[in-house]
């Protein structure tokens, strides 16, 4: 069957990308495949793992369950998009301090999410960042560090609290 | 998966007629069912017509009448945090609450959720209990039909070919309401979801309407249950009493669960949600 390019106009970690994409393509298949930014992984393509999650307009979504053609217009952020040249960001750091990453695969859709989390909820105790994890699975098993680093970052924000 | 079309509509009016007049075209709101797998491999050659596009079907607000209009489009994160929902309805607050994982909640939405009609969504429980009215758009007009006549059957509904869902609306009638869910850990589906509204009358039970999700083989009024309290004075006894009408149900049994179990949870949920809701409408 001859093949409709969808155009889309979006913008990848600030900066404008204008296209045709075929119909059928998955937004993490673009971002890895087209644009080379293999840092989102591919788990189980069942919206289950989480190893795609990135951020769209700032909310955190599983790249395996939208098209491509469905992020005409909007905002993408990866995890290249998220350190500053070399300056990782607050969370990147805690990640690193606290040692929230073994393998690492989990890690791209980790970071996506708990940074949705901590932009609606800057001081979220254990119990809401263990909930916020339901979408993130981690074959390592990180999680405890994951809420470390979290928290970390709660307590170092400018009049976050802690405990 | 590699021979599907998509087109983005810019009204309802248009996505009813690509709907209409395209053949195989499916609707495509939150991705989160017809995109992946196993679904995504039995698209084949099917045309998504996107409902993103659409301005207006996310809106949630007043009805003259003073029910609450909940455009389809809605995610059920923002059913989740909706004030006036969590407010007059804290039944569909807590249930959305309890969808899925965040993403999932981000992203779905409440006219998917209900036209996908599946065996453990929480939402269709939730709206059979609070008596919601599904306001259709097709190729031969627009109508309105009941929960109760909407999902008829394991992932059936009401719905026709070419037909959409716009909004939901949701009577409010005062007393209280509760969901109640027995999460599976793994796919964070209901082994079974209770949804319950009850309204008191000088301290008895006047309308009550309760039902079950995820334990039967699509969602369900317990109408034995609910005849069971009517009148009733709502004491833990009277409650536990209740509780019991639900035993007469098919029950799904899998892998995850046996009919005997889904029955146990069933009686359980139920009387936690009917005491809850018992608890708010006083
Ligand atoms: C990991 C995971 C966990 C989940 N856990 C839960 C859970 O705990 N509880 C729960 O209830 N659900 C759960 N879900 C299901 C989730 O809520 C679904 O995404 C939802 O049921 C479908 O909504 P959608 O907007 O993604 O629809 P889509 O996938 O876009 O569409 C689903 C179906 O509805 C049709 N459709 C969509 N919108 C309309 C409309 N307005 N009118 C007519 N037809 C329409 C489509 O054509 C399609 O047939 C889970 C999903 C995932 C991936
Ligand atoms: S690959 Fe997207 S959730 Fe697993
Ligand atoms: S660090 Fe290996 S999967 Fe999470």
């Amino acid at each position: 069957m001859a093949e409709q390019g969808v155009p889309v106009t979006l913008t990848v970690n600030g900066r404008e990308v204008r296209t045709s994409v075929p119909p059928y393509l998955l937004l993490v298949d673009f971002l890895r495949d087209t644009l080379g930014l293999t840092g989102t992984k591919v788990g189980c393509e069942t919206g289950q793992c989480g190893a795609c999650t990135i951020l769209v307009d700032g909310i955190s979504a599983k790249s395996c369950a939208m098209l491509a053609a469905q992020a005409d217009g909007h905002q993408v952020t990866t995890v290249e998009g998220m350190a500053q040249g070399s300056a990782m960001t607050p969370l990147q750091a805690a990640f690193w301090d606290k040692h929230a990453v073994q393998c690492g695969y989990c890690t791209p859709g980790l970071l996506a999410s708990m940074t949705d989390l901590l932009q609606r909820n800057p001081d979220p105790n254990a119990a809401e960042i263990r909930r916020w994890m339901d979408g993130n699975i981690c074959r390592c098993g990180v999680y405890q560090n994951v809420v470390r680093a979290v928290r970390q970052v709660a307590e170092q924000a400018p009049g976050g609290g802690g405990e | 998966m590699l021979a599907i079309q998509y087109k983005a509509a810019q009204s309802l009016d248009e996505a009813v007629t690509l709907l209409a007049t395209t053949a195989g075209a499916r609707a495509l709101a939150g991705g989160h069912t017809l995109l992946l797998e196993p679904t995504r491999s039995q698209l084949g050659a099917a045309t998504l017509v996107d409902l993103g596009k659409i301005q207006g079907l996310n809106d949630i607000g007043f009805t003259r009448t003073g029910a609450l209009r909940i455009g389809a489009m809605t995610t059920i994160a923002a059913l989740a945090d909706n004030a006036d929902i969590q407010r007059d309805l804290p039944a569909l607050a807590e249930a959305a609450s309890q969808v899925g994982d965040p993403q999932v909640r981000n992203w779905a939405t409440l006219g998917g959720s209900l036209a996908d009609n599946d065996p453990e969504s929480d939402l269709t429980a939730v709206l059979l209990a609070l008596d919601a009215q599904l306001h259709l758009q097709g190729p031969n007009g627009t109508r309105a039909v009941a929960a109760d006549q909407f999902i008829t059957g394991p992932r059936q509904t009401a719905l026709t070919q070419g037909e959409l869902i716009t909004d939901v609306r949701i009577p409010i009638v005062g007393g209280g309401s509760a969901y109640e869910k027995f999460k599976h850990p793994a796919t964070l589906y209901a082994l079974c979801g209770v949804a319950a509204h009850v309204s008191l009358i000088d301290g008895k039970v006047g309308a009550c309407r309760v039902a079950v999700t995820g334990a039967t083989e699509y969602a369900t009024r317990l109408t034995g249950v609910e005849a069971a309290l009517a009148g009733q004075e709502p004491t833990a006894e009277a409650i536990a009493a209740a509780s019991e009408a639900a035993s007469g149900l098919a029950f799904r049994g899998d892998p995850f669960g046996s009919p005997e179990y889904r029955a146990h949870l069933t009686r359980v949920l139920v009387q936690r949600a009917v005491t809850r809701a018992v608890e708010r409408a006083r």
